[in-house]
């Protein structure tokens, strides 16, 4: 080999070897394997079982047998709108985001078979950030062996069966928040009083606003969503109180639903948070790639949902006819 | 009837850290290298795929030429080698014996709910095609350079590998290791200290069903590593304050010395140094639900080590759960094929809620 093609050669290993390094932060790679590797390993003949979301229904062809091989499309594009509203309406089903190197398909197949399990035994509304949200929880300290709470849903994190949301309300004076695990088996009942999205994403500013913007009565009644259209948005614009805040406001800019988070800061504040921008961040077109989900992977994570709610429903629809022979 | 249980009488628990050096760059002299260079000399482009791919095929077959004139050198048979690990019928469980273990990769953390309502965050293990490759008898194994003085002397070594792949990526030295197993070559081997009422088979497949739920392991790993790390974080110093007492440091050791007498710092000084990537074991896990169809264990608390690494399953060694062992011992060597074919493809933990039944209520009285 000629010497410029051995360099050639040398720079590439190198470039390699440093990919590896530093790609999964540095030295954990002698006892780890890549997410690709493992894939290939379970979809050995000899050694793997079939990896399908719906054990029941075996004939089914919604099984991925792996997240990098090419799922059969059908030839009809889908629109892009209902993947997104499938994003809003279910985002305990969407995968972890924020690592990708720590996502398994295996594992995220186990999160969602006990969601399904659990979706059986208990109703879980369409709700959404901004929506007013009763629970019924079991309360062994009750003289009811019960507890409710009614709240404003003011954030929605992580995925599968850790997958949470926090109601927020004002009662005696006191605001309250309180987390609830969505597939916590001790909760009985949740009921969306009023289905309906805000501006954001996340209603944690409401701390900082006056108190009648966070409080909802606890006897409320449910409000009947509008059949056939879209979430209504409601594009209130609440007033924060008076500086100080518990959270910088000033520097968040892309909160819609609020106003008044412009404050006088001294010589000293503005430089600091000069420093502190990131403009860069908005043009960081690999970091949004990584932090996105592939539209080939919500629309197998949907079928998987949509088969499940069909068999539900056949299910419920059969449990009625029943009744109504016996009766 | 029953064995005795040995009484070890606890006094003190040491809580020092280990003050000799844990890691060594030399490898071991068992240590077989398994890198290659270019196999396909001579092969057209068009057929190094093809080459590739039936040579991956011909790994899972288990009659092959090479294994046959392997076995005749050494004057073996397969029925032979099966004579000699047959299961001994009048096998009882004693508080020593010791079983494999299992190597699983580490998939990642799951959260459970107890039949009380709590809950409980469990790390899922998964078991993907292990093989036994190898077992030496005690006496064998302490002439072997794997042995150490420390190792009891009634125990022999198992050879235990995960994840096949093709010959063609590992040399001639490492293949031939798999010829006895009549097993494709693994990724990723490890050795167990068995007892030798516990040998298994070269080519025995182990799966999850290797354990039971509500039994209790052990798991190692290596941890997450942290490149060169500051004593703050590496030993949770606490530091010095960030604006009174000047002096400019925020994050230093401070003192290090035992005085004019002791001539300098003692051996095994707590300093800034190399965090992480050591093999640390979590004893004690409880195996709350299992998956026989993907052998996936369910284990709770947590596991060293970051997601996808290897991890190495053993049973318990603590006292207090190897005499519950005895009343209810595990199948040993390992569960046979029939009856891993008959369980059921998911155990829960009779304490674990089934997501199954309906949500948790309390009845008022």
């Amino acid at each position: 080999m000629s010497l410029s093609k051995q360099f050639k050669k040398l720079a590439v290993s190198c470039l390699i070897h440093n990919a590896r390094v530093f790609s999964t932060s540095g030295c954990r790679l002698s006892n780890t394997l890549l997410h690709r590797t493992v894939n290939r390993h379970r979809q050995i003949k000899g050694g793997a079982a079939d990896y399908q979301d719906n054990e029941e229904d075996a004939s089914d062809d919604t099984g991925v047998r792996g997240v990098d091989l090419h799922i059969q499309m059908d030839g009809k594009p889908k629109p892009q709108k209902e993947v997104d509203t499938f994003k809003e309406k279910y985002p305990d089903f969407l995968p972890r985001t924020d690592r990708a190197c720590r996502r398994d398909y295996v594992l995220e197949m186990l999160h969602r078979r006990d969601m399904f399990r659990r979706r059986q035994n208990l109703s879980i509304p369409e709700f959404y950030v901004g929506s007013i949200v009763s629970v019924t929880v079991t309360d062994p300290y009750s003289p009811t062996k019960e507890n409710r709470f009614v709240g404003i849903c003011i954030q929605r994190q992580f995925s599968g069966l850790s997958h949470t949301f926090t109601l927020r309300n004002i009662i005696y004076g006191q605001g309250i928040e309180i987390k609830y695990d969505l597939y916590n088996p001790n909760i009985l009942k949740i009921e969306c009083l009023k289905t309906e999205k805000r501006l954001d994403p996340e209603l944690l500013y409401l701390r900082d606003c006056p108190p009648e913007f966070s409080t909802f009565p606890l006897d409320m009644e449910k409000v009947p969503a509008p059949k056939g259209k879209d979430v209504p948005i409601n594009d209130v614009k609440i007033p924060l109180n008076k500086p100080p805040w518990l959270e910088r406001w000033e520097r968040r800019k892309d909160l819609k639903g609020i106003t008044g988070n412009d404050r006088r800061l001294t010589y000293r504040q503005k430089k600091r948070a000069v420093l502190s921008e990131k403009p860069w961040l908005e043009n960081d077109i690999m970091l949004e790639y990584r932090r996105s989900l592939r539209d080939d992977e919500v629309q197998h994570i949907k079928g998987v949902v949509e088969k499940f709610l069909e068999r539900e429903q056949r299910r419920k629809e059969e449990a009625e006819k029943e009744m109504a022979e016996e009766s | 009837m029953l064995d005795t249980i040995p009484v070890r009488v606890r006094i003190l628990i040491n809580h020092e850290h280990k003050r000799y050096r844990k890691r060594s760059r030399k490898p071991a002299p068992w240590f077989e290298p398994r890198k290659t260079g270019k196999l396909t000399y001579g092969v057209t482009d068009e057929n190094v795929a093809d080459l590739k791919q039936q040579v991956w095929e011909d790994s899972f077959k288990p009659d092959s030429p090479i294994r046959a004139e392997f076995l005749e050198r050494k004057g073996l048979t397969d029925n032979m080698i099966a004579s000699q690990y047959q299961v001994d019928k009048n096998f009882k469980w004693k508080f020593n014996t010791k079983r494999t273990g299992v190597i699983a990769i580490k998939l990642g953390m799951i959260p459970q709910w107890t039949k009380e309502g709590e809950k409980v965050m469990c790390t899922v293990l998964q078991v993907l095609d292990n093989h036994v490759i190898r077992y030496t008898p005690p006496e064998d194994f302490q002439k072997s350079q794997g042995f150490h003085p420390w190792f009891s002397k009634n125990v022999g070594s198992m050879v235990v590998g995960t994840l096949s792949c093709s010959p063609l990526l590992f040399s001639k030295r490492y293949n031939n290791l798999f010829l006895e197993a009549g097993v494709a070559p693994k990724r990723k081997l490890t050795r167990f200290l068995v007892s030798p009422e516990c040998k298994l088979a070269p080519g025995t497949k182990l799966r999850a069903c290797h354990f039971r739920v509500d039994d209790y392991v052990d798991v190692s790993a290596k941890t997450i590593g942290h490149a060169f790390q500051g004593v703050v974080k590496r030993w949770g110093f606490k530091g010095q304050s960030a604006t009174h007492r000047g002096g400019k440091s925020w994050r230093r050791a401070g003192a290090t010395g035992g005085g004019r007498s002791q001539a300098g710092t003692r051996r095994g000084k707590k300093m800034a140094g190399h965090m992480g990537m050591d093999w640390n074991t979590q004893k004690g896990l409880k195996i709350l639900r299992m998956d026989n169809k993907y052998d996936v264990i369910y284990v709770k608390g947590v596991v060293p080590g970051p997601d996808h690494c290897y991890v190495r399953v053993m049973d318990t060694v603590l006292n207090h759960r190897r005499k519950g062992l005895m009343k209810n011992p595990p199948s040993c060597p390992t569960l046979l094929e029939d009856s891993a074919q008959k369980l059921p493809s998911e155990v829960l933990s009779s304490d674990l809620f089934d997501f199954r039944d309906d949500s948790i209520s309390i009845s008022a009285e």
